[in-house]
């Protein structure tokens, strides 16, 4: 029967549905199912369950279903994004951007916080400043700086000034002198601000100024008022100053390689002349210190010389009187001047460094002069004396016929009087007292040097001009200086009262 | 004695097609697993139903047809354990119901008019069935089968295409294991006769010729 059953049923395994056949067998099916479909009931309890834990489990609730792998792979990026991408992004905005938010109330927030002293605290807060200035500044070069936005960062800059000054006078409260430093710091910033803005105004044709630069000129004076009357230690001073002098020659080492050369040049020779000023106000401060030391052994030795010898012509009183000439609590508070000067330029130097809104808007000369070395100092007055001593020397070898107004001959009077006190000053050393003349100098040289080239018009023509008229274009050239101007009158003076 | 397909589908509840009322505890779809057995069975219940009536396409209809009820069973709620012996049983009603169309007679009639008399029976037991099989050509067997009364058709080709016992069958066709067996003994025989018929007609037109 097997061999029966194994034949038949090969037979019948012939019979079968062709592909296509079964297929259109199957879809006729599927479409029947679907025309007929199993009722909701069903579809509840078993046939839809998968479908149904998806949708509306009742009414009130919604039943969420969260793949978890796919939940531990999109947290973390979601906590990277957050904490990570939007902070940078929103490092790059501007007021009235989606992330500007983000950048100053987290960004910065978190920053001022994370800050290691009080005093660096302070010096972030005036940071905040210039970036509110700054970023009014990209929106005015974009054209996008609404009246609107420029009183709002014009509020934001005086927030932030109450802000640092709160800060500042807290500061104070507890280390007076670190209030008294961060608080020439803060006008140092505000100062350079101030800067940039007037230069701002001055390319622009801009007379009456804008809110923003009016706010920032006011704050700049206020904080200028305030440091004036900040009397930091030397000591405070001095450390405060290594810190920042050596945060800007890393600065300046890590950008020269990229900047233009005579940029270069003028911010090493800045930073030379800070410098200068430490060692200066180092050298005071050792004067100041030293004598004290110097007049009780000078004392000591004079007393001494006087019991021995009845013949000593110095008095140990007399000695002290010459050595204390000077008092030392006014060479240390000079000293200290010289530090907190240098201060000063080594915070603008570090904001020109840091801030290309600052390099492109002002010259380094503008933000911090030069500081004449002694012998820069001593050319500038022989110069000076050499060309006062050349306008002599003409009128001496003008001709005995000429005619010669009185105002000449007083100007003239003056001019020797002026070059003898400079000699003088300069062969004793006293450079700022001989700096001081010199100005007076080249005034008076500046007068006689126009009367005598009236003198030589007159003799050429043959005609003598009448002394009112002397006196017209001398005021008239010298109303340029006041400093010349000053002389001109103390000349004038003379003449009318001769 | 028998109802039509739809009926039937209703009455049965044999043990090897056991149905109960959907409680929803089935974790896989009624679509699912139904859509498991079409794949399953399509191809064996096409055989069967090409075989008894001999006509393609409507083996085709018939098997969508089978299926299409089944469904239907399912959507009134009923869980169907086993697909098998209730597609053979629902396929089965609607040949029945085919027959009836174009015979336009009864099974009954059918059954008296092969003058078959199923109470004669006592001699015949399934090992008198193979051992009368085993005598038998398959080959030549399937190619006469379709000439065989459907009653003896239907046990052969569930007996020995579909591979049913004689109790499956039994529960399908609803008759007695004996009836079944004397079926399919006659069925064998009848077998037996169309081939050795066949063997002599054309031995005849080999000699003929």
């Amino acid at each position: 029967m097997k061999r029966f059953s194994e034949q038949f049923h090969k037979q019948a395994k012939g019979i079968r549905m062709s592909a296509t056949e079964r297929a259109e067998l199957r879809d006729r099916l599927e479409t029947y199912m679907e025309y007929h479909p199993l009722p909701s009931s069903m579809r509840t309890a078993t046939t839809t369950k998968s479908k149904k834990e998806k949708s509306i489990v009742s009414q009130p609730f919604v039943q969420l279903r969260i793949n978890t792998t796919f939940l531990k792979a999109f947290v973390p990026t979601m906590v990277l994004f957050v904490v990570v991408a939007v902070p940078v992004l929103a490092e790059r905005t501007a007021p009235g951007d989606v992330l500007y938010p983000v950048k100053v109330r987290f960004n910065e927030e978190v920053r001022s916080q994370l800050s290691s002293s009080p005093y660096e605290e302070i010096e972030w807060e005036a940071r905040r400043i210039e970036r509110r200035i700054a970023e009014a500044r990209l929106l005015a070069s974009e054209g996008k700086l609404t009246e609107e936005v420029e009183a709002e960062v014009a509020a934001a800059v005086k927030e932030q000034s109450a802000k640092t000054k709160e800060k500042i006078a807290l500061l104070k409260s507890t280390d007076a002198d670190e209030g008294a430093i961060a608080e020439i710091t803060f006008a140092s910033t505000l100062s350079v601000q101030n800067e940039v803005l007037e230069a701002d105004q001055v390319e622009q044709g801009d007379v009456d100024g804008s809110v923003l630069a009016t706010v920032v000129a006011e704050e700049s004076e206020a904080a200028d008022a305030q440091q004036a009357g900040a009397q930091p230690s030397y000591e405070k001073l001095l450390a405060r100053l290594e810190t920042e002098s050596t945060n800007a020659q890393e600065l300046f080492d890590s950008v020269k390689d990229g900047a233009a050369k005579e940029e270069v040049k003028d911010v090493e020779r800045r930073l030379a002349d800070v410098a200068r000023k430490v060692s200066a106000a180092q050298a005071l401060k050792a004067d100041a210190d030293a004598p004290v030391e110097a007049v009780e052994t000078d004392t000591t030795a004079a007393v001494s010389a006087a019991t021995t010898s009845a013949t000593t012509s110095a008095s140990a009183e007399e000695v002290v009187a010459a050595v204390a000439e000077i008092a030392p609590e006014e060479m240390t508070h000079e000293a200290a001047q010289l530090l907190r000067e240098a201060l000063v330029d080594v915070r603008k130097l570090i904001s020109f460094m840091t801030n290309i809104d600052v390099r492109q808007s002002v010259s380094v000369d503008e933000l911090v002069p030069m500081t004449l070395t002694d012998d820069e100092r001593y050319n500038v007055i022989q110069n000076g004396l050499r060309a006062a001593i050349a306008t002599q020397a003409t009128y001496e070898a003008l001709d005995d016929t000429a005619a010669v107004s009185e105002k000449l001959l007083v100007g003239i009077e003056a001019l020797s009087a002026v070059i003898d006190r400079v000699e003088t000053q300069v062969e004793a050393g006293e450079l700022l007292a001989a700096e001081t003349q010199l100005e007076e100098l080249l005034a008076i040289r500046d007068d006689v040097g126009k009367l005598l080239r009236q003198v030589e018009v007159t003799s050429s023509d043959g005609e003598v001009e009448t002394p009112e008229e002397d006196a017209v274009s001398v005021e008239s050239a010298t109303t340029t200086t006041t400093n010349v101007e000053q002389a001109t009158t103390s000349a004038s003076s003379t003449v009318e009262s001769e | 004695m028998k109802e039509n397909a739809c009926s039937a589908v209703f009455e049965y509840n044999g043990s090897d097609m056991a149905t109960r009322t959907s409680t929803g505890s089935n974790s896989e779809g009624h679509e699912q697993r139904f859509l498991t057995a079409f794949d399953e069975y399509s191809d064996a219940l096409f055989r069967h139903a090409s075989m008894r009536i001999n006509d393609r396409e409507r083996a085709v209809d018939i098997v969508h047809d089978t299926f299409a009820k089944v469904w239907g069973y399912v959507r009134q709620g009923h869980d169907v354990e086993n697909f098998r012996p209730f597609l053979y049983k629902v396929l089965n009603n609607l040949i029945i119901d085919e027959y009836r169309k174009k015979k336009e007679q009864s099974l009954d009639a059918l059954m008296e008019g092969e003058g078959v008399d199923e109470g004669n029976f006592d001699e015949l037991t399934e090992s008198s069935v193979e051992s009368l099989a085993a005598t038998l050509d398959g080959k030549k067997a399937f190619t006469v089968v379709e000439k065989l009364p459907e009653q003896y058709k239907e046990v052969i080709i569930l007996r020995f295409v579909d591979g049913l016992g004689p109790k499956e069958i039994s529960q399908l066709i609803e008759v007695s294991e004996n009836v079944i067996s004397v079926r399919l003994h006659r069925g064998l025989q009848m077998l037996r006769q169309h081939i050795e018929t066949e063997e002599a007609t054309a031995k005849t037109k080999r000699t003929k010729q």
